[in-house]
């Protein structure tokens, strides 16, 4: 029999380390948060508020269980419930990155699954611009992707960001890919972080790390990275 | 939203700007990229069929004389077409229909065989596509300025772009609307007042009437009478209209209804007079066990949660979502009554939810319309069904009219440029905020009112948005943020970082599981199946499910590890980690995996750990032995640290066989001086072999002097089925025949 001499690290973790690498460099602190969630951080302080069409982009797994003071609980939809957490806590300026698991009600496909990684990251502080925010998303999607990449950002909607953009990235051939979105910090979710909107601003933006994996690798199926096939994951390592 | 080009261009000129362009085209933007760069995401485009290709081979056609046989690139793919035209020839730009394609003379392309040889699409000539009255030949198009591939852009062929639907943008569910922000982008005027004209002759008035029970849920409610309608069918323009946005022709009453609806944004509907029991509408919550016979052919059951439309008698639609069958408009109906209304947007998205039915109307009340619009609805299909189905119309009848004015907003130029990292002129913030229809006044300082239909402009932020996508995102210049010190990670998120760079070292290969699984504490409430109905309390469940799947395929032994979430109750979230070892006999542990893997394996005394057998699991599954031993990551030992370096080389991913793959065994003797890598290269380039594994080299007397012997493990495969026992055989004949071929090697048996 022979020996095993070396081991490997799943392609999630590699990339998540690669970005991580880049955003310590940059002076982001990495904030954690539960994945079980309450309605309230993961929507409500978001301004997703109950009744409202935009709940629509997040097909939910609920709980059974109520939580302590019987609000409704779910699995969080999304990393953002953390930046509401961290920002409650923290002083501006405040530099976060928040990658973690989330999980979506959705029947999986090979682009569709529904417990997967997210990569949202958060900057509050006085003047910060959408240049800022153009620069941060240009050297990720440079860092991770080759400094030729070409990205471009369109007008789009999400409730916790006024203005919204979704980040396209060029694929080689020429076609625009979209891989990510972003933009200003919207002024309700800065006051339910307990901060000035006249005083601070800030941008937020956020990807599946899964995606990001596949479009670095052409990797063809979503499914793989929670199947982990040894014939998978050694393919990176 | 599918927009039709061709309905479009009654609201807005949109010049010779082009339909799309491919993206290596830098002429200049189509109207796909104003779209997608200055409104919301194209999500689809229908040119019609009409593309540009290039003609890469002319031969004369076997058993035709006149016609030729071209292959034609057409950017996706290469085509055979036969042709006519006398002057085609190699290397041409041409106009090719695709199958499907309806050209404006009406003649349908479709896949033909022309005197045996096969034709898939046509060349054009410039009458076919009614450019000109008559042509000689084909139509040649110049160099330079078209690209294979890219959309022929014909102005009596239609084409429909699909815009994705924002949540804050009902507006953007209406030709009105999106010309109207086109006309913004384009910097050109649309044509928004539609005749809302109609006769008005001796029609008896209805009655409207809110209940007390829903005065919050109905800011405005407008009727209107229409007698002597002759019901029957639309005609084609209208109907062609209707069946692009994906709704079915009905008669012409429903027809213009929902044609309004789609102009306008304003859902709509009627009723049919003589069959409302009395002179009055009532809009009411439902009444306890109330339920109606929907025109989507189901029976709703209500709460008295539900808001109704009704008469004296029974409810006749639920409000803002489906009309009923019984009071519908039919073929004999001679007298209607319209409704345009505005409904709660939650109350109706919650009876949507409830009953389970999303309707065109329902998606639009949802995302929250504004009073102000029902009244040039009702107009304007007032105007249609008279000029269609003839009839005179009464007067409007009204309830409600409680809604709030819009209010003004208060905006600094200073405000806008700093959020946005742009300089602006003052002039221009206000010629475009003029152009989406806002009010606005001053210079620096500019008080603005937004449009009745913009409920979703409340602050500062929101024109930003508005005057940034008109100007576009790419003005902006990207600002580097201020260099700060670099961050660390915390003490705990080191530690998991640190264990997972020691187990990879110590030859431990990282997988992921799913979080949910078939027993737990925590139960979801609606998970997408049983065996994933809770939430996980351990790791070990899901890896021993990851240790019999990778065993079917993977020769053991391996070593796996774990590190993730466990859910013990609610408020209790623990980080577990799991080792794992795969394929051994305890007494040769050490000698399979090294003494530091047996330390790490029996260090966690006081953990679970268990050793079980594969036996049983599954076919292909030998009678493996696997060990486990699962923890909390904060019980686990400081490591010797050390970092894990993946390989630097460049990957290169090889998808996974989707189909069962098939495993042959193959022993060579071969010339000693013939490297191991070498064989490897030339079998991976047959086809059909997926895995190699080199499990044995060997060199003795026994294999004769100069030579050695190789043993691999050889997978073989098919991309899209599961391979026959005599594919494989094949494959592996073929693998044999190679190696032969090339280094004469000689199969050991």
């Amino acid at each position: 029999m022979s020996k095993i001499t070396k081991g490997s690290l799943h392609p999630i973790t590699l990339v998540k380390r690669e970005l991580e690498a880049l955003f310590l460099g940059l002076g982001y602190e990495i904030a954690e948060g539960p994945t079980v969630e309450t309605e309230e951080y993961n929507f409500d302080l978001l301004n997703i508020p109950k009744d409202h069409p935009a709940r629509d982009m997040w097909d939910t797994f609920w709980l059974k269980a109520k939580g302590s003071r019987g609000e409704r609980l779910l699995m969080r939809t999304h990393t953002s419930p953390v930046q509401i957490r961290y920002a409650l806590k923290h002083k501006p300026p405040i530099r976060i990155i928040s990658p973690g698991r989330v999980f979506r009600y959705e029947a999986e496909d090979s682009t569709h699954a529904s417990d997967f990684w997210q990569f949202e990251g958060l900057v509050i502080d006085k003047d910060i611009s959408v240049g800022h925010l153009k620069a941060t998303i240009d050297e990720l999607v440079k860092t991770l992707f080759g400094r030729e990449t070409e990205i471009r950002l369109r007008p789009s909607y999400f409730p916790f960001t006024e203005p919204s953009f979704e980040v396209d990235m060029k694929r080689r051939g020429g076609d625009w890919l979209e891989m990510a979105g972003c933009g200003m910090v919207h002024p309700r979710v800065l006051k339910n972080m307990g901060l000035d909107p006249k005083k601070y601003s800030g941008f937020a933006f956020g990807f599946g790390i899964d995606r990001l994996v596949m479009m670095k690798y052409g990797i063809e199926d979503i499914r793989h990275f929670l199947n982990s096939d040894l014939r998978f994951t050694r393919q990176f390592s | 939203m599918k927009i039709s080009l061709n309905w479009l261009k009654d609201y807005i000129d949109l010049g010779k700007l082009a339909v799309a362009r491919r993206s290596s085209d830098k002429s200049g933007q189509s109207l796909v990229d104003k779209i997608n760069l200055h409104m919301t995401e194209v999500e689809s485009v229908d040119t019609g069929g009409l593309v540009v290709g290039k003609v890469l081979k002319k031969e004369k056609h076997p058993n035709a004389d006149r016609l030729s046989l071209c292959q034609v690139d057409v950017g996706r793919e290469t085509l055979s077409i036969v042709c006519g035209g006398p002057n085609v020839a190699k290397d041409q730009l041409v106009v090719v229909a695709m199958v499907g394609t309806t050209l404006p003379g009406g003649l349908q392309i479709k896949e033909a065989e022309i005197r045996g040889e096969k034709s898939v699409g046509m060349i054009c000539s410039e009458a076919e596509l009614e450019l000109s009255k008559e042509s000689e030949g084909i139509m040649i198009l110049p160099e330079g300025e078209y690209e294979i591939g890219q959309n022929f852009d014909l102005k009596d062929v239609d084409a429909v772009i699909e815009l994705k639907v924002l949540a804050n943008r009902p507006d953007y569910l209406s030709y009105l609307g999106v010309a109207r922000d086109l006309g913004a982008v384009l910097g050109k005027e649309a044509k928004l007042d539609v005749d809302i004209n109609y006769p008005i002759g001796k029609v008896k008035d209805i009655k409207v009437e809110i209940d007390a029970s829903a005065k919050k849920e109905i800011p405005r409610y407008q009727a209107l009478p229409i007698g002597g309608v002759k019901v029957g069918p639309s005609p084609k323009w209208l109907q062609s209209r209707l069946v692009t946005a994906g709704l079915r022709p009905i008669n012409n009453i429903v027809d213009v209804t929902n044609y309004v609806m789609l102009e306008t944004g304003q859902p709509l509907h009627a009723f049919d007079r003589a069959k409302i029991s009395g002179d009055k509408i009532i809009i009411r919550k439902a009444r306890v066990g109330e339920s109606l016979a929907g025109l989507d052919g189901g029976t709703h059951k209500l709460t008295t949660d539900d808001l109704v439309i009704a008469d004296d008698k029974k409810a006749m639609a639920v409000a803002g979502i489906v009309g009923g069958e019984e009071s519908s408009v039919q073929e004999g109906t001679k007298e209607i009554v319209l409704e345009s209304a505005n409904f709660d947007f939650a109350t109706v998205r919650r009876t949507t939810q409830r009953i389970g039915l999303r309707t065109d109307s329902s998606i639009r009340f949802e995302k929250s319309l504004s009073p102000l619009s029902t009244e040039m609805a009702i107009k304007r299909a007032t105007h249609l069904i008279a000029k269609l189905a003839g009839g005179e119309a009464g007067n409007i009848s009204e309830a409600g009219n409680k809604w709030p004015k819009p209010k003004s907003i208060n905006v600094e130029i200073g405000n806008l440029e700093k959020l946005l990292g742009l300089k602006l002129d003052s002039k221009k913030v206000k010629d475009i905020l003029k152009a989406l229809d806002f009010t606005v006044s001053g210079e620096k300082k500019l008080s603005v009112i937004p449009p009745h239909f913009r409920g979703d402009i409340t602050g500062e932020a929101d024109i930003a948005e508005e005057v940034l996508r008109i100007i576009g995102v790419d003005k902006v210049k990207p600002t580097k943020l201020k260099k700060i010190k670099p961050a660390k990670r915390t003490a705990e998120q080191q530690h998991v970082y640190d264990l997972k760079d020691a187990y990879a070292n110590d030859g431990f290969e990282e997988i992921y599981t799913r979080s949910f699984s078939s027993k737990g504490e925590i139960e979801l409430a609606n998970p997408l199946s049983r065996d994933r109905a809770f939430l996980r309390t351990n790791l070990k469940s899901g890896v021993v499910e990851n240790i019999i799947n990778n065993s079917g395929h993977t020769k053991p032994p391996f070593l796996l590890f774990e590190i993730g979430e466990v859910y013990l109750d609610k408020s209790k979230v623990t980080n577990h980690c799991l080792l794992a070892a795969v394929g051994f006999e305890k007494e040769n542990l050490n000698k399979v995996f090294g003494p530091r893997v047996v330390e790490l394996l029996s260090e966690a005394d006081s953990a679970q750990s268990e050793e079980k057998s594969l036996r049983g699991q599954g076919r292909n599954i030998k009678n493996h032995r696997y060990w486990i031993v699962e923890f909390k990551v904060d019980d686990a030992k400081t490591l010797h640290k050390g970092e894990f370096h993946p390989k630097a080389k460049k990957i290169e991913y090889k998808p996974l066989p989707k189909y069962p793959v098939a495993k042959f065994d193959l022993a060579i003797i071969v010339d000693d001086k013939i490297k191991a890598d070498e064989v490897i290269r030339e079998i991976e380039k047959i086809e059909g072999v997926y895995g190699i594994e080199l499990f044995d080299e060997y060199a003795g007397s026994s294999i004769g002097k100069g030579k050695k012997s190789l043993a691999f493990h050889l997978e073989y495969f098919h991309p899209n089925r599961t391979l026959t026992t005599d594919e494989a055989q094949e494959i592996h004949a073929a693998v044999i025949a190679v190696l032969e071929d090339k280094f004469s090697v000689r199969v050991r048996d």
